[in-house]
């Protein structure tokens, strides 16, 4: 019997009519429904069977039949399928049971369905505030159909996040969200007792674009990848892929396979010029900056490439729903191959340098760790993941694109430690060249587009997880009408390996705050996706250049009055 | 030494010489490790000036007091001039200076303290956390350096019978230090980097942990107060080793010495700009443990001199 | 010689006496009980300071003096060694006696009666007194520390509702009975001795005995003194808890005073009872010993006193640091008397540095005390985690705590600067002839760095950094402290700065003090070409070698000129760009605002250097 029918088997066993139905559409996802009693037990009999907890979906149902749904979505690693666990609660009597006392990676999700649906979880552990803005006023939930995604509501007076309580003995460092080692604005309160670091309280959150909103209510499915990109500045392409793929799965569109060699490729070029980038920010973050300018001056090698390819250095516009948008044309080919030689050069002597230098072992080594257990049960993805024995790669285990053709390594080691992560970071590099080359190798003819001619049926439900530089992004789709989503859920991977970070803190020296942060790779912009508000006005903002530069002018005109 | 046969208003001349040569060429030398480091960085770099033009830049800044208390503001004023006093006594290329006869090896090393108290009283009085935590550590740092120094000096200490400058810093041949001698070169060395506080001991300002450590509330003037304070400390380190372990010419052209010792200064900025861009910092239990051995040898060293 | 160097001192001895007597009937009134307090023991001092002035100004050493007291003959010598501790001991006692009066109305004593600590003050004084004039290890040196001792433990067990006061204050009381009994012992077990036997006819029995007996004896004694001085490891057992739990006044004659007639009876034991016909070798095997205990002292004692949060226990931990250093300076003293005549020039400049160590640690610890007494005045608390940010609200104290915290730290042109030069030089310089004292030297300046830490830690987490919110309910309670409190702590300053500035002055006296004392200093040390060696000029002191080259010298008038025309320099380029000056927050990235919970404790600081000298003990936390 196969796991998937296995598992379907068990929860019916168990859950008997607490099991509303299960939908075996697609092949590679069950998704089951259930009702909100028994979605605590669902969860449990889920993980398990094995299955791995991704993140948890909210959304509003309040029209159809006045209720909030919820879903919570695993991935079952060694036979690829995705369990997507869905109930819902009454608008009324908007509170269901919380799997984070199970699952504790669940609790950000949990806690951004309560502000942004006012969805609430009973026994949830820490039922605060996470992705709205400190004045955002009690019983707005932005991402409710009735919220205009341009509502500004007039903040609240005196709110003040209340951080968690320090350990006794304890004062707080505060960092962020200016401050030189994050470079987003987010804020950790650091709890130090002298120089050892007893706890952290994150207060993020803070880059809010509401592009969640912004893609449900203004845009459609083919202008979504442009937004989509734009949700990181790093791996862009990631999360166009994983939109587009989410589309292109709920209307049962079937792209060329040239294209899907194409996206492969894009996708290495972004994983090289990412690890060269973060290997680059780590150096900086233990005060190295000879690592920092080498491996940016090794990157700048591919930049100019994406730049030859694409028109642009970062932000390449390549992915659409249906296809990617340029060819790559022989001399191109040619040109990627040169400077994939001369990064793998480059990259060999930066390489041999770190694995001997002894001081960078003494930042590295046995910093951060957490063990296998504590990696997995938080869910922890990518190379932070690997670093810490964890054997997952989407792109080996739920192979997309054209990676099921590639031949490629999935670097693991065991040292649980930031010299783990950063080893890991290097050979995927080279691992990724190697793909890239493969790419060209085995690249077919053909289109490199189709065309989406039929309208996408509404209510339909489709995940996808992509391997980005720094773990898996997953994005969970349901269609809508109109020609966009209904609701669009962005997981980014810094979303669980964030949660985990206080942990990694714990007992550690303040000097270790930088390089422990930074070892998960954290995108901040990726994970604060969905919020609607700026912090200091309660102000929406729609995004286009210039009324991004007017509010920002608004702004220091605002702090000049202060001043004044 | 010299100075007898001199007229003694050639005394107070030197006095200004050595502050001129200080003023001037700290923030030069400031810029060679600057340079260096680009230069291992695979990047252009900043003119040499560039430090001058920082400090000018600076010094006409808006200067922000988030304090309102008096330490705060005299921190800064009192760091200065401790260096300024340091380089007032300094028998530079072996010629004491008018103000040499007045203050021995202790006082001199006493004075280098004031600096960093100076340097720890303005953290302290900032009311930051970060100041605090770069304070900790300036001044962990400084109890385990200081010593190191001073043993340095203590060398010529034990060959001369006296205290006196001219003759602890001068009164010794190379080759009479012998064993201890050579021990002593390597471990001002080793100590360098902790002596001018560059990578990898620069932890108490670690700008990506402490964003500038003591000095993040400093900015304008004040702040530039600091920043020629730490240059002329830097370029005293970096010189000290240089006066008293390498010869001097011998030709009888002050000028002539000068020039060799300020050219050998230059080449030990090259050395610490190249340790500098190839170190991570360390931690500052780290750099606990690696002072504490350095200590130990440099005592060692001390102790063979005693015996032999 | 001078025929009222006695009866002066007897005179200042029964006002004292009579003093304790009529204050304590004046108690109900605190403040003029204060007064009455202050009248008898200043003018008891004046005194005291005219017999110490008497002989210092003599040609010679006095004769002793047998006091005839209920059929009990009291042997009394004051020579010039003897003088000095008078002069500090009536200079102390009555600065502290005016703080008395304003700082025993403080609120938290409130429902106590002054009436016994009007009784221990001035006999506290008068025991002391009579300590360092007793020139007997059995009768006189009984009742003299009985007096000191049995006072003491009232007056630090003064605030007795406190059950670990109290307990501290038993403490003390046992070991210093214990003390009593090792140096009574000494005294008493020396053959031809019983009570009452002079000091230099027990030295010339200890010259005839054999080895073994002589050094038992004369350990039982220097463990006696040493317990008293709080030398390692018997000053960690009593002294932090004792210093800490009394009240500041007190803790401020503790610490200033009471401490150095341990090192009284230290330098007494060590160069007033080895006779003469004791072999060289053994004279230094004393020496060396006495210094490793010194360095031992000094490391330890300032290593432990880093880590203290409580401001007195801080303050208590750096006493037996420093007296570390003064011990150092005695066995190096005594070391360099041996048979090697070219060590005999920094034997006096060891011991000099032990002697002007001895004044300028009195003066500034006896001042940082006051300070944190007033802190704990207006503030109720001593807890460094809670403190901060009092510069402020009390400038004047802050300002004097810093030049006393400069001072202790060593920093050139203030006080702790030259005692502690001269200690460091006389190690440094032995060279080759006592080697291990270079290595001592070297970790005298490693303690100096780490005293300078201390006080950094103490000055900044009390008057600057951060504070707890004070004055919040509205009532300006925490402010300034009266004139009645600044006025003591100005006087001790000015002397401090006295000291820092013209050490000459004391250099002067020091060879008074040598000119009309006996024994194996004077004999050795106060000849002409040794002498010469030291040369005091108004800037400062230097020492020179045979040859008459200076080789060592502390000049802080020099340095001070220097440093204020470096600082004028310093302070044109600092507005010669013409920069605005602006008030703005404390940045703090941008989230949070300074409060509470953004302080840095004084229990974090140093941490890790804390952690790394775990293994010299004192620590706070686990």
């Amino acid at each position: 019997m196969s796991k998937r029918k296995e598992l379907e088997a068990k929860l019916i066993a168990r859950l008997r009519d607490d099991v509303v139905c299960v939908e075996k559409t697609d092949p590679r996802t069950i998704f089951i429904d259930v009702k909100r009693a028994g979605i605590r037990e669902a969860s449990k009999i889920i993980t398990n069977a094995g299955a791995r907890y991704l993140c948890s979906v909210g959304y509003d149902n309040i029209e159809r039949d006045g209720t909030l749904g919820m879903i919570h979505t695993f991935a079952l690693d060694d036979s690829d399928q995705f369990v997507c666990c869905r109930t819902s609660a009454p608008e009324n009597d908007a509170i269901i049971e919380s799997i984070t006392p199970d699952l504790p990676s669940a609790g950000w999700s949990e806690r951004e369905v309560t502000d942004l649906l006012g969805l609430r979880f009973a026994g949830h552990p820490k039922p605060k505030k996470l992705v709205l803005a400190d004045d955002w006023p009690d019983g707005i939930y932005p991402l409710r159909k009735d919220v205009p995604h341009n509502l500004v509501p007039k903040g609240a007076e005196d709110v003040a996040y209340e951080l968690d309580e320090a350990p006794p003995g304890t004062k707080i460092v505060p960092v962020g969200p200016f401050h030189p080692s994050l470079h987003e604005p987010e804020h950790f309160a650091v709890y130090v007792d002298g120089e050892t670091i007893k706890g952290c309280d994150y207060r993020g959150f803070m880059t809010h674009r509401g592009i969640e909103k912004l893609c449900t209510t203004q845009i459609s499915y083919n202008e979504v990848p442009f937004i989509a990109e734009r949700i990181c500045g790093i791996c862009g392409s990631v999360h166009a892929t994983a939109f587009s793929q989410a589309v292109e799965s709920a209307a049962g569109l079937v792209i060329p396979r040239r294209a899907e060699f194409i996206r492969t490729m894009m996708l290495e070029f972004e994983r090289i010029h990412s690890n060269l980038l973060w290997l680059g920010v780590a150096g900086h973050l233990i005060g190295f900056d000879t690592v920092f300018m080498q491996a940016w001056r090794v990157r700048e090698q591919i930049m100019w490439l994406c730049e030859r390819l694409t028109g642009n250095r970062k932000t390449y516009g390549m992915i659409l729903v249906g296809g990617v948008r340029r060819d790559i044309t022989p001399e191109i080919a040619d040109d990627i191959r040169r400077v994939m030689k001369t990064i793998e050069d480059d990259l060999a002597i930066i390489h041999r340098a770190i694995e001997k230098d002894t001081s960078i072992h003494k930042r590295t080594k046995g910093v951060g760790t957490i063990t296998k257990q504590q990696a997995l049960d938080w869910s922890l993805v990518g190379p932070v993941a690997r670093a810490r024995g964890v054997d997952i790669d989407a792109r080996r285990d739920h192979p997309y694109a054209a990676y099921d053709e590639m031949k490629f390594e999935v670097p693991v080691l065991d040292s649980c430690d930031v010299w783990a992560t950063l080893v890991i970071r290097v050979i995927e590099t080279f691992e990724a060249i190697k793909i890239v080359r493969q790419c060209l190798e085995k690249m077919p003819g053909g289109e490199f587009f189709v065309e989406m001619k039929d309208s996408i049926p509404a209510q339909r439900h489709a995940i996808t997880v992509v391997e980005a530089p720094r773990g898996e992004s997953v994005h969970y789709v349901i269609t809508g009408e109109d020609n966009r989503p209904e609701r669009w859920r962005v997981r980014a991977p810094t979303f669980p390996n964030l949660q985990a970070v206080p942990l990694m803190l714990l007992d550690e020296q303040f000097g270790d705050f930088p390089i422990i942060m930074g070892s998960i790779d954290p995108c901040f912009s990726c994970t604060d996706r969905v919020a609607v508000v700026d912090l200091q006005t309660g102000q929406a903002s729609s995004i286009s250049k210039a009324e991004l530069d007017a509010l920002s002018r608004q702004q220091q005109a605002r702090h000049a009055s202060l001043k004044g | 030494m010299t100075t007898a046969t001199l007229h003694p208003i050639w005394s107070y001349v030197q006095v200004l010489l050595n502050l001129l040569v200080f003023l001037a060429l700290a923030p030069l030398f400031d810029g060679i490790v600057r340079r260096v480091t680009a230069r291992v960085q695979s990047r252009q770099g900043p003119p040499l000036v560039q430090s001058f033009y920082d400090v000018l830049k600076l010094l006409g800044k808006e200067n922000i007091d988030s304090t309102g208390i008096l330490p705060f503001r005299l921190a800064p004023v009192i760091a200065f001039a401790s260096m300024l006093c340091v380089i007032a006594i300094l028998p530079l290329a072996g010629r004491a200076t008018a103000f040499t006869a007045y203050a021995d090896a202790i006082s001199l090393v006493y004075l280098l303290t004031l600096g960093g108290v100076a340097v720890l009283l303005g953290a302290f009085a900032s009311k930051n956390i970060y100041a605090l935590i770069g304070a900790s550590r300036e001044m962990t740092t400084m109890i385990m350096v200081e010593p190191i120094l001073f043993m340095i000096l203590l060398l010529g200490v034990l060959k001369t019978g006296s205290l006196d400058l001219s003759a602890v810093i001068y009164g010794t041949p190379m080759a009479a230090f012998g064993l201890p001698g050579m021990v002593m070169i390597a471990v001002s060395l080793f100590g360098l980097q902790a002596f001018v506080a560059r990578q990898p001991f620069d932890m108490a300002e670690a700008e990506q942990e402490l964003l500038g450590g003591p000095f993040i509330e400093y900015s304008g003037p004040n702040y530039a107060l600091f920043k020629y304070y730490m240059m002329l400390k830097q370029m005293f380190y970096a010189y000290l080793p240089i006066a008293m372990f390498v010869p001097l010419l011998g030709t009888g052209f002050y000028l002539a010495d000068l020039a060799l010792q300020l050219v050998l200064t230059a080449v030990v900025f090259l050395l610490i700009g190249l340790l500098s861009a190839t170190h991570p910092r360390y931690r500052i239990d780290q750099a606990i443990r690696y002072f504490g051995v350095l200590f130990l040898i440099a005592l060692a060293a001390i102790a063979a001199a005693v015996v032999l | 010689m001078d025929t009222t160097i006695y009866p002066h001192l007897q005179t200042g001895l029964a006002i004292l006496l009579g003093a304790g007597l009529i204050t304590p009937l004046l108690a109900s009134k605190r403040q003029l009980a204060g007064i009455v307090n202050l009248l008898a023991v200043v003018l008891a001092g004046l005194f005291f300071a005219s017999s110490a002035i008497n002989v210092l100004s003599g040609p010679g050493a006095p004769a002793s003096f047998d006091l005839q007291l209920a059929g009990l003959t009291i042997p009394l010598l004051v020579d010039g060694f003897s003088a000095v501790f008078l002069l500090l001991i009536a200079v102390i006692a009555s600065v502290v006696a005016l703080y008395c009066i304003g700082y025993m109305q403080m609120a938290h004593y409130r429902h106590y009666s002054l009436r016994g600590f009007y009784f221990c003050y001035p006999v506290f004084i008068a025991g002391m007194i009579a300590l360092v004039t007793v020139d007997d290890l059995s009768t006189g040196f009984t009742i003299a520390w009985q007096l000191m001792t049995l006072t003491s433990f009232w007056l630090i067990r003064f605030d007795h509702h406190d059950p670990v006061i109290v307990r501290s204050a038993n403490k003390y009381l046992l070991l210093m009975q214990l003390a009593w009994a090792a140096v009574l012992t000494a005294g008493l077990l020396v053959p031809g001795c019983g009570w009452g036997t002079p000091l230099h006819y027990i030295a010339e029995q200890l010259g005839t005995l054999d080895v073994g007996l002589r050094t038992l004896l004369l350990a039982l004694a220097f463990l006696g003194f040493g317990m008293k001085a709080g030398m390692f490891p018997l000053g960690q057992l009593w002294l932090p808890d004792a210093h800490s739990v009394a009240p500041s006044p007190i803790s401020a004659l503790l610490s200033g005073v009471m401490l150095k007639t341990g090192i009284y009876g230290l330098i007494r034991t060590l160069f007033w009872m080895t006779p003469e016909s004791m072999p060289a070798h053994e004279l230094q095997y004393w020496g060396m010993a006495v210094a490793v205990i010194g360095v031992v002292t000094l490391f330890i004692g300032t290593s432990q006193s880093l880590k203290q949060v409580d401001a007195k226990r801080l303050n208590a931990y750096s006493s037996i640091g420093q007296i570390g250093y003064i011990i150092l300076a005695i066995g190096a003293a005594r070391y360099y008397l041996g048979p090697n005549a070219a060590l005999h020039a920094l034997a006096l400049l060891a011991i000099l540095g032990a002697f002007l160590h001895v004044l300028n640690h009195a003066i500034f610890k006896s001042l940082l005390f006051l300070c944190v007494g007033s802190v704990q005045y207006t503030t109720g608390t001593k807890d460094l985690d809670k403190l901060g940010g009092l510069f402020a609200l009390m400038p004047i104290t802050a300002i004097i705590a810093g030049i006393a915290a400069i001072a202790v730290s060593g920093v050139p042109a203030f006080s702790g600067f030259t005692s502690k030069w001269a200690i460091v030089a006389a190690t440094l310089l032995s060279g080759k002839a006592a080697g291990i004292f270079v290595i001592f030297g070297v970790i005298a300046l490693v303690t100096s760095a780490m005293t300078l830490a201390t006080y950094v830690k103490l000055y900044g987490m009390t008057f600057t950094s951060v504070g707890v919110e004070w004055n919040t309910d509205g009532n300006a309670k925490v402010q300034e402290v009266g004139k009645l409190m600044l006025a003591p702590k100005l006087l001790l300053t000015a002397i401090c700065l006295l000291q820092g500035l013209c050490p000459w002055l004391f250099v002067a006296l020091f060879g008074r003090v040598l000119a009309t004392s006996e024994g194996v200093l004077t004999h050795t040390l106060a000849t002409p070409a040794l002498l010469a060696t030291l040369s005091e000029r108004y800037a400062g002191v230097a020492v020179s070698n045979a040859s008459g080259t200076a080789v060592a010298f502390s000049l802080p008038l020099v340095m001070v000129a220097l440093l204020v025309v470096a600082g004028l320099f310093a302070r044109w380029l600092k507005h010669a760009g013409g920069a605005q000056t602006r008030q703005a927050p404390v940045w703090l990235c941008g989230y949070q605002t300074l409060n509470n919970a953004n302080r840095y404790l004084s229990s974090h600081i140093f941490d890790a250097f804390k952690k790394f000298m775990k293994w010299t003990g004192g620590n706070v936390r686990a």
